[in-house]
């Protein structure tokens, strides 16, 4: 009997019997670049954001679960080329800088308690400065919302219509 | 002989190569032209500023833009006036943009090309083009979405719009195989979307090209008007930033690098031309969602099945079935806190469906600092007048279809039910209020009969040099009104023929 061939390891439409590109060697895996991180205090800019953004019925959320997102969000500023570093920490600036003017606070966003936070931001959202504040809730959402348990909680895992 | 497939960043030493073509970019434009005159007996050699990244289907979408997405998927063209800036993603790897889309192909509307005909490019009939989208088609395996592959939320709109007297219509993919994971735009982890990476790559690899990842090209080389070969940086792996210096010589240098590179590469090569970089067509589009009071789960199904047209010829107006990632739901829902994190309950209940404008091609790309264009937009008073039309008609529909509450592309701004929707004042929003995106640059070297009106002539040719070619979604002369894929594959396609009946 012939050996059943996979779909995805079949060549170009045509060409069948073609071989696939190979995967990158080791060496040359993107996923295996050393980054240079951003420095710590842009983490702590983005986890007193996510801090406010995920607090949830009154309730903080899981620390842990926001170490992973905050040091995640820094990975992929690491990683991400063109001026996106460039953007999402202007972006983060205005989010800890300017959000605290929004409840006449001149400090920085994460000396707030998170209930003044979330007023903070929410004003800063509806203002005209709205746009700046969305890069990095996107980002922010984006990452949170792969995580297994914010998937489990939102009953968002992901699944197929069809079994591969 | 068989090609190659190297990270030009490892290479040791200097990277001289001679060729017959060199092809800068590896995505829809690119990939087609490199694999044909390959097959043709020509000696390419393909650039590509990005990394290979076959694996992408299996990592988290986020980790997949930080991959294989140009600019983390942060760029914008600037609104200008009144016109809503506009977020524009592409693909920064090899395969382009080509690698995240969610298979969608559509021939070039016969009114377009009738346009085109018009405007002097008589060798663009629909009859003409025929035979060269048949070929495509085949080579990346298009083909009918089946109804059972539709999301709940496509089946939704479509009820909506059903009741509204029309009915959607089955979205032709490139696919093989597909499973409805709805996660097209990272990258398909059953290798089921045929991009360009996997329909035309490895032919080309077969027929001897020489593929490099981490090359980004300069400028284009010239002896007097003749192009003689390209030259550029390659790009230090783990940084990537522009490292040791490169040259290609090539009988013949034929650019791909898209619509927001293209022009910037022609520039820095000493070239200008009146309408250089202006023209840009973004094709804005915007996504209303609807929350119904049972579960959707959007995501399980084809990303993209069905399609709308009812307003496309006259208006102008496409609907696209679309699925986002849930974190992206999650970030279009206004609010911090609580208020964020009650809509976040309801996202297995929303449905999301995409309008896409067909305009007037009014964005520039200009220079940048540093290797990145500035693009701005500013809206045609006709494109601008119909954004309110098209996100009212989306809203009806929705209604139609029984949700709730839907949410509007607009900052900030709350669920409207069916009730406020009537007062919500949608025709006085500012632009720079309007979330609004782009996955198509278009048209900023477009092709044309006249060197004053245009970049390249009708055969990619640019004008006034010998050996110097475009070949990807920069050609376009004018703005499609639908998705570009199969157009700019189909027209390199016909470029990459008619270079490889020139002759050696
Ligand atoms: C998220 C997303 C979804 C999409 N979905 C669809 C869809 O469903 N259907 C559809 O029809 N279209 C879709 N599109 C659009 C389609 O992918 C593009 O229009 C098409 O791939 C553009 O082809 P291109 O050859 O012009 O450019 P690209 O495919 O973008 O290729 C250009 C290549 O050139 C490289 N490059 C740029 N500058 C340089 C340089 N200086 N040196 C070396 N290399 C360089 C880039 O890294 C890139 O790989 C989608 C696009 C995106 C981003
Ligand atoms: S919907 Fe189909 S083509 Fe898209 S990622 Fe899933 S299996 Fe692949």
């Amino acid at each position: 009997m012939p050996t059943p061939v996979h779909l995805s390891n079949l060549g170009p439409p045509g060409r069948e019997h073609l071989r696939l590109l190979p995967p990158p060697s080791l060496a040359d895996d993107a996923r295996h670049r050393k980054l240079t991180l951003p420095p710590a205090r842009v983490q702590r800019a983005a986890r007193a954001v996510a801090e406010a953004l995920f607090h949830a019925d009154d309730k903080p959320a899981d620390p842990a679960r926001l170490d992973w997102l905050a040091a995640d969000l820094l990975d992929f500023m690491a990683r991400a080329t063109g001026r996106a570093q460039l953007i999402l920490r202007a972006s983060l600036w205005a989010l800890t800088w300017l959000a605290p003017l929004f409840v006449f606070t001149p400090l920085p966003l994460g000396w707030l308690p998170v209930g003044k936070r979330v007023l903070a931001l929410e004003r800063m959202e509806l203002s005209p400065l709205g746009p700046a504040a969305l890069a990095v809730k996107a980002m922010l959402c984006m990452i949170w919302f792969e995580h297994p348990d914010t998937q489990r909680e939102t009953r968002t895992e992901t699944s197929c219509l069809r079994e591969p | 002989m068989a090609g190659s497939l190297q990270s030009a960043s490892r290479l040791d030493g200097e990277l001289k190569l001679d060729c017959d073509v060199v092809v800068v970019g590896s995505g829809a434009g690119g990939a087609v032209i490199a694999t044909t005159l390959a097959e043709a007996g020509y000696d390419v050699v393909v650039l590509e500023e990005g990394p290979h990244v076959p694996y992408t289907g299996e990592l988290r979408p986020t980790e997949s833009v930080r991959h294989t997405w140009r600019d983390g998927a942060v760029t914008l063209a600037i609104g200008l006036g009144d016109s809503p800036s506009i977020n524009v993603t592409a693909g920064r790897c090899l395969g382009g943009s080509s690698t995240l889309t969610g298979g969608v192909c559509f021939r070039i509307p016969e009114h377009v090309l009738d346009g085109w005909v018009h405007a002097g490019l008589s060798e663009l009939t629909p009859e003409k083009m025929a035979p060269w989208f048949d070929q495509v088609e085949q080579d990346v395996h298009v083909e009918e979405v089946p109804v059972d592959m539709r999301s709940r939320g496509t089946q939704l709109f479509g009820e909506g719009y059903a009741k509204l007297g029309a009915e959607l219509k089955p979205m032709r993919r490139n696919t093989r195989g597909c499973n409805g994971c709805g996660r097209c735009n990272f990258g398909c982890a059953h290798k089921a979307k045929l991009s360009v990476d996997i329909a035309y790559l490895p032919r080309a690899v077969a027929a001897g090209a020489r593929l490099y990842t981490g090359c980004l090209v300069g400028k284009v080389e010239f002896a007097g008007t003749r192009a003689t070969g390209v030259s550029g940086r390659i790009l230090d792996f783990d940084s990537q930033r522009p490292a040791r210096a490169f040259s290609v010589r090539a009988k013949r240098v034929v650019l791909a690098a898209g619509a927001m590179f293209n022009p910037l590469i022609l520039w820095k090569s000493g070239l200008d031309f009146p309408v250089l970089g202006r023209h840009l067509s973004l094709h804005p589009s915007f996504r209303v969602i609807g929350r119904f009071d049972t579960p959707v789960r959007g995501w399980e199904g084809a990303m993209q099945s069905a399609y709308g047209d009812r307003y496309e010829r006259d208006e102008g107006m496409l609907f696209n079935s679309v699925f986002v990632p849930n974190g992206v739901l999650a970030a279009t829902m206004p609010g911090f806190g609580n208020n964020h994190a009650k809509l976040c309950e309801q996202i297995d209940h929303l449905g999301i469906f995409g309008g896409m404008l067909h305009d007037d091609a009014t964005g520039r790309v200009r220079r940048g600092f540093g290797r990145e264009p500035i693009m701005t937009y500013r809206s045609s008073p006709r494109d601008r007048g119909r954004i309110p039309v098209l996100l009212r008609r989306m809203a009806d529909i929705w209604f139609a279809a029984g949700a709730k509450e839907i949410f509007l592309p607009v900052f900030g701004a709350p669920a409207q039910t069916p009730d406020s929707m009537k007062h919500f004042p949608l025709e006085q929003v500012h632009g720079r209020k309007l979330e609004c995106s782009s996955q198509h640059p278009l048209g900023t070297c477009q092709m044309g009969v006249d060197p004053q009106r245009s970049v390249v002539d009708d055969h990619g040719r640019v004008w006034g040099t010998q050996g110097l070619y475009v070949g990807c979604g920069s050609v376009m002369p004018s703005s499609l009104g639908v998705n570009p894929q199969l157009a700019i594959m189909t027209m390199a396609l016909r470029t990459a023929t008619l270079m490889a009946a020139e002759g050696k």
